[in-house]
């Protein structure tokens, strides 16, 4: 199971300390999580560029982040990492815009 | 396959086009296609901003994409939106996320201040400004600015004092006077220029009680009870025009993150002209001890904060670390330079290792005049050369005092 728990530690590689509320992810990738609601949209895509920036491939980030909590039996936060990136991608979108 | 799906006639009509080429959505949700490559990165995004703009959910849109593709068993296709939407994703905050970027200064600007408040420094040339240098260095009133002396003539002497630019660690174990020592400093210090004290473990009040006591003479516990004769109250009243006097000021604000501590630097610089900073305990302070880790990152983070804040707004930095001294093979319990993390020595430009012999002698054995003795080893100094200074420590009030005994040589390391 630890395997999976490499991104977390990769994502401190880039974040140090800055990030360790929300070194699982969830603040990204699930929108019915706490951590989601604790940070605005503007800040997660700041996250998400310091990250792609960091050199992590989005999908695999993603894949780690399914595997990971599919292992603990938790299919329904995997399941909802789509539905994050599309709201993530409809925010940055609408950033574009304005 | 003709099977037309039910998101495709609404792609079509978004782009009023029945024929439209992109209406499978592959473009944009499946690089694995031979459409894919047929747009580029800002024709997906414009595509996608009018499939968004015309009311469309994204989301129920790719479920329905998914959907749809796998009741045909095209199971493959269906995964692959997340790679599409992935790939797009990361175009974006790349190339679009520029403009909420803040600038590459090292640090945080302060809300309500601009970078103009910090002017950038200019590389200069050698050749064209040595000359103008050295005949304002030899002319007899030239005074240093860069140079801030710590009232320790012992100390001074090494190299002028603290230098602008400098951060500075103040190592010790535990009960080795290393935060008093500190206020000795920043009392001193603050005689020739603004110093500010941003406290971890003091009240104001504490610390000012232990300053009071530094100056006055009077041991803190007559202060905290209020023991106090007549001699006491003229004395104290002496030390209230005497710190009036200094330009001190003291911050006991709790700190709670890197980026809160570096902020509070900067504030009292913008807003109170502070040249030299003291700040206790140089230690993880993020709420986060479950990882080993997390704490190396942080202390790292802290101690590059501190230098690039140091550089960045020319000030001198000192703090005070905690090491735990190991005991020799002859039981006497000495600093060594090893046992400063890491992090810590690679980004300090001076480290002065605090020691105070009688704090180890449980069995009164030690020499009589060693116990008044206060030993700072100053075993890196990058401006100059290293010593063992010897002060003399006032143990009721612990104050210090020069003994004007130098040794110019550190041994030990």
């Amino acid at each position: 199971m630890n395997q999976h728990l490499d991104y977390e530690f990769r994502i401190d590689k880039i974040f140090g300390i800055e990030l360790y509320k929300h070194r699982t992810l969830r603040t990204l990738f699930d929108p019915y999580s706490t951590e989601w609601g604790k940070t605005a949209m503007d800040e997660k895509l700041k996250i998400l560029k310091r990250i792609v920036d960091g050199g992590e491939e989005l999908n695999f980030l993603i894949e780690d982040y399914k595997d990971r909590y599919i292992e603990q039996n938790q299919n329904h936060i995997a399941k909802v990492a789509e539905e994050a990136i599309c709201n993530l991608l409809a925010a940055s979108l609408k950033n574009k815009t304005e | 396959m003709s099977t037309e799906f039910l998101y495709e006639s609404k792609i079509a009509k978004i782009f009023d086009d029945d024929n439209f080429e992109h209406r499978s959505l592959q473009t944009i949700l499946n690089p694995h296609s031979s459409v894919w490559d047929k747009t580029t990165m800002d024709e997906k995004i414009e595509m996608l901003q009018k499939i968004i703009k015309n009311g469309e959910v994204l989301e129920y849109l790719v479920e329905s994409y998914q959907a749809d593709h796998i009741s045909f068993r095209n199971e493959e296709v269906a995964k692959s939106s997340i790679s599409g939407l992935c790939e797009i994703i990361t175009y974006m905050v790349k190339e679009y996320s520029k403009k909420i970027d803040e600038p590459t200064k090292f640090v945080k600007p302060i809300p309500g201040k601009k970078w103009s408040d910090f002017p950038e420094k200019q590389p200069i040339a050698v050749s064209k400004t040595a000359k103008k240098f050295i005949d304002n260095f030899i002319n007899p009133n030239y005074k240093n600015n860069e140079i801030i002396k710590t009232g320790f003539a012992d100390l001074d002497k090494i190299d002028g004092g603290f230098h602008l630019g400098e951060m500075i660690v103040l190592a010790g174990d535990n009960g080795n006077c290393k935060d008093q020592f500190m206020i000795n400093l920043a009392l001193n210090m603050s005689l020739h220029s603004k110093v500010g004290f941003i406290s971890l473990h003091d009240s104001k009040t504490s610390l000012l009680i232990r300053m009071l006591s530094c100056l006055s003479e009077i041991p803190t516990f007559h202060l905290n009870e209020h023991k106090l004769s007549e001699n006491n109250i003229l004395n104290l009243k002496n030390c209230a025009a005497e710190l009036e006097k200094r330009e001190l000021i003291i911050n006991d604000n709790y700190i709670h993150s890197t980026s809160f501590l570096i902020e509070q630097c900067k504030k009292m610089v913008i807003e109170n002209g502070v040249k030299i900073i003291f700040f206790e305990s140089l230690t993880s302070n993020d709420d986060t001890k479950h990882l080993k880790n997390i704490i190396e990152y942080d202390l790292q983070l802290l101690c590059r904060e501190l230098k690039k804040v140091a550089l960045e707004l020319n000030i001198c930095v000192v703090v005070s670390s905690k090491l735990t001294f190991k005991s020799d093979k002859d039981g006497v319990f000495r600093p060594y330079l090893t046992q400063l993390r890491n992090e810590t020595q690679q980004y300090a430009d001076r480290i002065m290792l605090l020691h105070l012999p009688c704090f180890y002698d449980l069995h009164n054995k030690i020499d009589e005049r060693l116990k008044n003795v206060f030993n700072v080893h100053l075993c890196r100094n990058r401006m100059g050369s290293l010593a063992t200074i010897e002060l003399h420590v006032n143990n009721s009030v612990t104050t210090f005092t020069d003994t004007n005994d130098y040794t110019s040589n550190y041994f030990y390391y």
